[in-house]
């Protein structure tokens, strides 16, 4: 049977507990162009996630933006979470219109974006398309793509891990905290030197690591004698990545919850290399570019506090490329590479040893 | 052969080749969206008639959900798909019926306004004269996190920071991004990028905080 080209809409119900959600969340905002806007994004949202669940596709309210009170009364959002995926937008319009309206808050770190279209009374929502990215504020109706592209892009984007969300918190599943993945040995940055007195308390310790950092270059001057300050003027100024990265890494061990630098999680990739387990590590570092620099670290996992030999850990970008290949030697405590990738990058990271490989795929 | 035969025919065609493919796989997916929507253009998806109109799109999502979930069962030599269909749905009806008729005994009935359905759900919504409570402890927050807030800024603009953008960008006096390119000299898109990666992100670490999130 040959399936028409015919574009395809869907009708949803919407029904009372959906009202009084919306209802729900439009009493908390302030004035009544925001009163009605709420009212229509968490419908666009409820009606996408019934949609989406009738054809099997996990969806997480909890998860969405839109369902964070704080977000509602700031932003104009209408996302739905797609675990493992993303972020959806739902935007809506009300019968009888033929443009939607896209505000720019709205245009970032979205996997695509669909449409719904309410009745008079908000009995049903009709799901009219779909649009992987959008660039203008205003789209027409006759624009949109089919749902069938919709369903398409939720299955290409499987398994990418999404690092622009990281910066938000929103982690893929089977990323955690270094520490518990590969416990303690996270935090021993390995280029402060050896020689510092176990008598030292361990805030001494890091002030002469911070130093010693400031002493190795000479574009910036320590102002600040707190380590914590003085590492995140370092990371805010200086043009010299290398120096970014140690910043980083000794700011992770005096408080890995400072923002400023970055966000790294790590992932037990559950299989044995030769007779290792090896754990991997990504940290992204956003610039002051609006780039994002990012650091690969391969890891031994469990007893042993070497990887074993001979493992590679290699970058590719999209197009299956190699851009970067490392190797262990004999007895690495691990093995890295740095690069930066723009937003919307696309890159896959791959461990290998002999026939055991595994490859992971990222988007910036 | 009448329209009606080639529907029929068509639906358990589609629901056929469904049944080859798993849940949740691509294929599945596609055709049950087609199947869907053939179904809904038909034009014989039972309207609800007498029976509790307000109540009519619950049943009605009730029997999607259940159908997509048990399209495997449906068994062609019983009943076309659509009469099976709005059976199912003519049941649910029947039960929020009699739900409603229990709860009846126990609690008083609903306002005639409130069972109305022609008016606009968005008129009935009270219009607040005051800032309600989570803008105004979001406001709040913004001012009293004034130092951590401004430590997060623009490349050596410490005066394009979070604390600023935030108070920009919430009512009662939000601004657009156009404005506030001009005011700062700024391009757009840098303090849109800006504020998505690091403002926004602060925003929902407090909606958090505060357990602002629905369930």
């Amino acid at each position: 049977m040959s399936l028409s080209t015919e574009k395809i809409t869907i009708s949803i119900p919407i029904t009372e507990a959906n009202r009084n959600k919306a209802r729900q969340f439009a009493q908390e905002q302030s004035n009544p162009e925001k009163i009605e806007q709420v009212y229509h994004n968490t419908l666009a949202v409820l009606v996408t996630n019934n949609y989406l669940q009738m054809l099997d596709v996990a969806t997480s309210l909890k998860q969405s933006h839109s369902w964070n009170a704080v977000a509602r009364v700031s932003t104009n959002i209408a996302d739905l979470n797609l675990p493992g995926k993303g972020q959806l937008e739902c935007r809506s319009i009300k019968i009888g219109s033929d443009t939607c309206y896209f505000p720019e808050d709205v245009r970032n770190n979205r996997i695509g974006y669909v449409v719904v279209q309410f009745d008079e009374a908000y009995k049903q929502g009709k799901l009219l398309g779909f649009l992987p990215q959008v660039n203008n504020t205003l789209v027409k109706i006759e624009e949109l793509e089919s749902l069938d592209n919709l369903l398409e892009a939720l299955h290409s984007h499987q398994t990418v891990v999404q690092l622009n969300q990281w910066l938000e918190n929103i982690i893929d599943e089977g990323w955690r905290n270094i520490e518990e993945i590969i416990g303690e040995q996270a935090n021993k940055p390995l280029f402060v030197f050896a020689n510092i007195s176990s008598e030292n308390s361990k805030s001494d310790n890091n002030k002469d690591a911070v130093a010693h950092l400031y002493s190795t270059q000479n574009e910036i001057n320590q102002v600040d004698s707190d380590s914590e300050k003085a590492l995140i003027h370092l990371l805010e100024n200086t043009n010299n990545e290398e120096i970014r990265w140690k910043a980083a890494e000794l700011l992770w061990e005096i408080n890995p919850e400072n923002p400023a630098a970055g966000i790294r999680k790590a992932i037990d990739f559950g299989m044995h290399f030769g007779k290792n387990a090896v754990a991997l590590m990504v940290a992204i570092l956003p610039k002051a570019d609006e780039t994002m620099a990012i650091l690969i670290r391969a890891y031994p996992l469990s007893e042993s506090t070497h990887l074993p030999q001979d493992l590679q850990l290699s970058g590719l970008d999209a197009t299956g490329n190699t851009f970067f290949t490392v190797q262990s030697r004999n007895k690495d405590n691990y093995i890295q590479f740095k690069f930066t990738a723009e937003l919307g990058d696309r890159f896959n990271i791959r461990v290998a040893l002999g026939d055991a490989n595994i490859t992971e795929s990222f988007v910036v | 052969m009448t329209y009606s035969e080639d529907l029929y025919e068509q639906l358990d065609k589609l629901v056929a080749e469904m049944r080859r493919h798993p849940n949740g796989s691509l294929k599945r997916q596609r055709l049950l969206n087609r199947l869907i929507y053939q179904m809904q253009q038909s034009g014989k998806i039972w309207h609800g008639g007498d029976i509790l109109p307000e109540y009519y799109e619950d049943a009605l999502q009730k029997t999607w959900f259940w159908f997509c979930k048990n399209i495997h069962n449906y068994d062609a030599s019983q009943a076309n798909l659509l009469t099976w269909f709005n059976a199912y749905l003519k049941f649910r009806l029947l039960d929020i019926r009699q739900e409603i008729a229990k709860e009846k005994k126990t609690r008083v009935t609903k306002s005639k306004d409130e069972e109305s359905n022609q008016i606009d759900p968005i008129d009935n919504l009270p219009a607040p004269d005051k800032v309600p409570p989570i803008l105004e402890e979001t406001l709040e927050w913004i001012e009293t996190q004034g130092s951590e807030l401004r430590d997060l800024h623009v490349r050596s603009s410490p005066h394009i920071n979070c604390q600023v953008l935030l108070k920009f960008k919430l009512p009662p006096d939000a601004k657009t991004w156009r404005e506030l390119a001009e005011k700062f000299d700024r391009r757009e898109s840098t303090l849109n990028h800006f504020y998505n990666h690091k403002c926004f992100p602060c925003l929902l670490a407090f909606g958090r905080a505060q357990g602002y999130i629905d369930t």
